[in-house]
């Protein structure tokens, strides 16, 4: 499961002021998109029309993802702060801890899809709480304080923060609030204003990333994150089993997986590796070029600029064929390899 | 003037265009003789899909950089610690997709458009300078510019985008730059003019730049009575001698008897990369006579000419540091004879002969068309401005006339195929009565003459794909046909007639989409095969995102935007025909008192599911454990 460091949870609970809460949220937002890449390096691993129904399930959480980053980039707009995006340091070195973690603990990287990726980094980083230790709405239990805090407590203590502190209507311009219906349901992704709807955003990432403590279904009856990459790992689906003890059981349908149909990308990629003068590197240029203009976008569209989100949504299908186009070339020097997606932040690009 | 007017800036860099090339042989477009072949590369002679069958038309500025100013008094630099702008980046716009390079149709390929590019000039850390859009308009000029032996890259020729910027937006970081200041001034209406020269393009996969080429460019003041897709330029022609400078543009200051003539889109290079083929001494003059005879070859007198100055292209890097534009003072004798006398380019021999390269247009005549290129759907209308010009100046009350080119048979692979696709190739420019415009218009008093197309059903003349491609040629008194570049002529993409029908049934989109299909393997292997039925049902969504964009929008479907908009309705219609129907909008949380409504149900659920949680809960210490299965190999 994700560690992230205790001190976080505590500066929630400390603060003040909404406003301290804006740093906070930075960088909540800094690690739900730090997972992206990651899942996407996997997809544009499975070769065109092969394992789809693995790509399904990844994409699935992947969107869901960056729902959670709207969310908490609506609510850190919701409480007057300014999200950023397009800045050196908002995509974490790969490899390398997630944003907000502990020393020493998981280390995620870009890699190719595998059974060992889904188990030791995927459901590592969708792990839910364990539920007998952390009640759903108790805090600061008797027991000694854990070393490490879970991202689903961070955000927990954040709305117990927002609900003691902030006004019923939040200060910030509603005019900044981002509520794309193209490819979000309004019932997931909706103008924050007032304190009840910021806790309410909070509480939906926290329901479909961790799911709920008792069910691996959540209230839609979509089984969460965990789970869904708990199939992938078995290779089987999770359904009810009346003669399970746990009242579930991996003895549903084959979840197929083809391990030829899938790219040997070099873990990591970076543009700088690959010669000067190759296609490889044009490419790989190409797509850190389009991947910094994606988040560039991203920072307009949640600066103030609502209706940029749409532009933004065409660049996320070309990086995907770059990448894609990238994962079919032979990595030079290297034939037992093809190039990984880069996915480096080029500062000349944006602003 | 347009970009040759000042101020000015140039840059130059390298730029990708992934032209997607099944599309390249109109008999690809034949849905019931298509073969999977044809969306693999080529093999040998065998073409199947030519070069880049997997092409997504992306155009994006690499590595571009501003190299040089011209101020408003004519000085110039091409250094950075005089001119701040001078090293900065030239690119795409950020945030939205880079756009893309389409041809109208496979039997018109000659003048590939620009769509959707918005060009940025940006510092290194990314701060905003300047921003536009790149008018829509298709390259011209067409020419040969690679010599020697060595083709690494396959593709000798090179052309130019002339165009404006649209609305501009200008960045804090403008203010630190001189030139930019000056430009800024000059820019009406939010434009600036832009001037884009290619050559260098690789076909090939050598030296790691397969799809990719050089680029010239040149920003400069843009008016509001100058045309908007070419130069109001004089035009040199080259002639028979010449190992290149086909197509010329240049224009002369009177006042300040300063003369400026581009060769960045016809100087002669030994490599893609652009270095400047030694031609020896180059020369710039003005003929003495009254009219200068091209077809006489012998060498040119002394009394023929006055020389204005040779052209300095020896430095390194000359074509990339200057865009090939040549600035030149003109000495007073030939300033008097300019203004109404041809320029020439002369060569000039290790022992002072001079031979004629190039040759202005005979008695400084010019003529052409502004928006060249045109997709009209039935009973619609195009208008198209013509401009006549006589040594650089409007010429007024000048008949234009036009005509339509016979029919011809394009778009076919080359003849060396040994297993060519068996669809017949389609006549173009048939019907004729189906395309009405007059045989003359004469120009006004700005030297403008109005064209006025207007275009009925044509009732699918080349079956197998839709519309048909019209050539009108247009003409001024005086001119003769080989001083005009070769496909300066109207391009007309007139659709066929289509009642959308109602309801739409798959069986009426599935024709259009398993077109695009075949024409695309890009969509189909990475993105939604548009042949299948059920897929397509699936990506309603993204598909119909991308069916109702602007024409304008980088992700515009069809990428070649070729379908008519009786069609693209029919499409709509059906896409939105199979979405699923609307869930009823949730509320949301209310201030009133009781639970939101998600939050509601899963109190509802956690009740509802109490009991049989807590045993289970009680039985595993509230952990799922996964049950061990034999993996699947």
């Amino acid at each position: 499961m994700l560690k992230i460091k205790r001190e976080f949870v505590d500066r929630a609970l400390r603060a003040a002021s909404p406003q301290e809460l804006h740093e906070l949220l930075q960088g909540a937002i800094e690690l739900e998109h730090a997972t992206i890449p990651v899942y996407l390096t996997a997809m544009i691993s499975l070769k065109p029309g092969q394992n789809r129904e693995i790509w399904r399930v990844i994409h699935s959480v992947v969107i869901e993802e960056m729902l959670h980053f709207c969310i908490a980039a609506n609510v850190i707009n919701a409480l007057g702060g300014r999200p950023v995006i397009n800045k050196p340091g908002f995509v974490p070195a790969y490899p390398g801890p997630l944003p907000m973690h502990i020393n020493g603990s998981l280390v995620v990287g870009l890699e190719p899809f595998s059974k060992a990726l889904v188990k030791d980094v995927f459901m590592e980083i969708e792990e839910p709480e364990d539920p007998l230790v952390f009640p759903v709405k108790a805090f600061g239990a008797a027991a000694a304080p854990p070393t490490f805090a879970t991202i689903g407590q961070f955000y927990r203590a954040i709305q117990e923060k927002i609900d003691e502190l902030a006004p019923d209507r939040l200060p910030g311009d509603p005019a900044r609030q981002v509520a794309n219906h193209s490819f979000f349901s309004d019932k997931d992704l909706f103008p924050v204003t007032t304190k009840r709807e910021a806790i309410e955003a909070l509480r939906i990432i926290v329901e479909q990333g961790e799911g709920t403590s008792t069910s691996p279904v959540d209230e839609t009856g979509e089984l969460a994150h965990y789970y869904r990459f708990e199939e992938l790992y078995v290779g089987r689906r999770l359904v009810v089993d009346p003669a399970s003890p746990e009242g579930y059981s991996f003895s549903g349908a084959v979840f197929p997986f083809d391990a030829q149909g899938v790219y040997p990308l070099a873990p990591n990629t970076k543009a700088a590796d690959l010669p000067g003068q190759s296609e490889q590197r044009r490419q790989a240029d190409q797509f850190n070029r389009l991947y910094t203009s994606l988040l560039d976008g991203l920072h307009r569209t949640f600066d103030g600029q609502p209706g940029a989100l749409d532009a933004t949504f065409g660049l996320m299908y070309d990086l995907k064929l770059v990448g894609e186009r990238l994962a079919a070339m032979e990595y030079p020097g290297k034939s037992e390899n093809t190039v990984g997606p880069p996915f480096e932040f080029n500062p000349a690009v944006a602003r | 003037m347009g970009y040759l007017d000042k101020p000015r800036l140039v840059f130059s860099g390298d730029f990708q265009a992934d032209v997607s090339t099944v599309n390249n042989d109109v008999r690809h477009y034949d849905n019931g003789t298509f073969e999977p072949r044809f969306q693999q590369p080529q093999e040998g002679k065998t073409l199947n899909g030519w070069w880049n069958p997997g092409g997504g038309a992306t155009f994006a500025f690499v590595d571009c950089t501003v190299r040089g100013a011209c101020y408003e008094d004519g000085t110039e630099t091409t250094d950075a610690s005089q001119e701040w702008i001078i090293g900065q980046a030239v690119s795409q716009a950020a945030g939205v997709s880079p756009g893309k390079m389409v041809d109208i149709d496979p039997q018109m390929q000659m003048c590939s458009q620009l769509w959707a590019v918005k060009l940025r000039l940006g510092t290194a850390t990314g701060e905003l300078i300047l921003q536009g859009d790149v008018a829509v308009t298709g390259f011209r000029d067409l020419q040969g510019r690679q010599v020697g032996q060595h083709l690494p890259n396959r593709q000798p020729l090179g052309a130019s985008w002339t165009t404006v910027l649209e609305n501009v937006v200008w960045g804090k970081a403008a203010d630190r730059s001189k030139l930019l200041g000056q430009l800024r001034s000059h820019a009406q209406e939010g434009c600036l003019s832009l001037n884009l020269s290619a050559f260098g393009y690789y076909y090939t996969h050598n030296d790691g730049r397969f799809s990719m080429g050089r680029l010239l460019g040149t920003i400069g003041p843009c008016y509001r009575h100058e045309p908007r897709l070419f130069a109001p330029a004089r035009r040199l022609i080259g002639l028979g001698a010449a190992p290149a400078f086909g197509y010329s543009n240049f224009i002369y200051g009177e006042t300040e008897k300063r003369l400026t003539v581009d060769l960045g889109n016809s100087f002669p290079v030994t490599d893609p990369l652009g270095t400047a083929a030694d031609v020896g001494t180059l020369r710039l003059a003005v003929s003495t006579r009254p009219a200068v005879d091209v077809a006489n070859t012998e060498p040119v007198l002394p009394a023929d000419r006055i020389v204005i100055g040779d052209v300095g292209y020896g430095a390194p890097g000359w074509l990339l540091n200057t865009a090939g534009i040549v600035a030149l003072p003109v000495p007073d004798a030939a300033a008097a004879l300019l203004p109404n006398h041809q320029l020439l380019l002369l060569s000039v021999t290790p022992d002072g002969q001079e031979a004629l390269w190039a040759c202005e247009t005979a008695q400084g005549l010019a003529v052409r068309a502004d928006g060249n290129i045109q997709r009209i759907d039935p009973g619609e209308t195009a208008r198209v401005n013509v401009y006549a010009y006589q040594w650089g100046k409007p010429l007024a009350n000048c008949p234009v006339s036009f005509a339509l080119a016979p029919p011809t048979q394009d778009g076919g692979g080359p003849g060396t195929d040994p297993a060519p696709p068996p669809a017949p190739i389609p006549e173009t420019g048939l019907p004729v009565s189906a395309l009405h415009f007059p045989a003359t218009v004469t120009t006004n008093a700005a030297g403008v003459a109005e064209l006025t197309i207007r275009g009925d059903d044509p009732k699918n003349p080349r079956g197998y794909l839709d519309g048909q491609i019209y050539q009108i040629l247009y003409a001024i008194d005086g001119l003769p046909p080989g001083q005009q570049y070769f496909n300066d002529r109207i391009i007309v993409h007139l659709r066929d007639g289509y009642t959308v029908p109602d309801p739409v049934a798959w069986a009426d989109v599935q024709p259009i989409l398993t077109q695009y299909g075949n024409l695309y393997p890009i969509m189909s292997k990475h993105i939604v095969d548009l042949t299948d039925a059920d897929a397509v049902r699936d990506h309603w969504k993204i598909l119909l995102f991308a069916f109702t964009r602007d024409i304008n929008d980088p992700h515009y479907m069809p990428v070649t935007r070729d379908l008519s908009e009786a069609k693209r309705q029919a499409i709509i219609r059906w896409l939105r025909s199979v979405a699923p129907p609307l869930a009823a909008a949730t509320p949301k949380a209310t201030e009133a008192g009781g639970l939101p409504e998600p939050v509601q149900r899963r109190m509802d659920y956690e009740q509802t599911h109490r009991e049989a949680i807590g045993q289970l809960r009680a039985l595993k210490g509230g952990a799922f454990v996964s049950q061990p299965v034999k993996e699947e190999s």
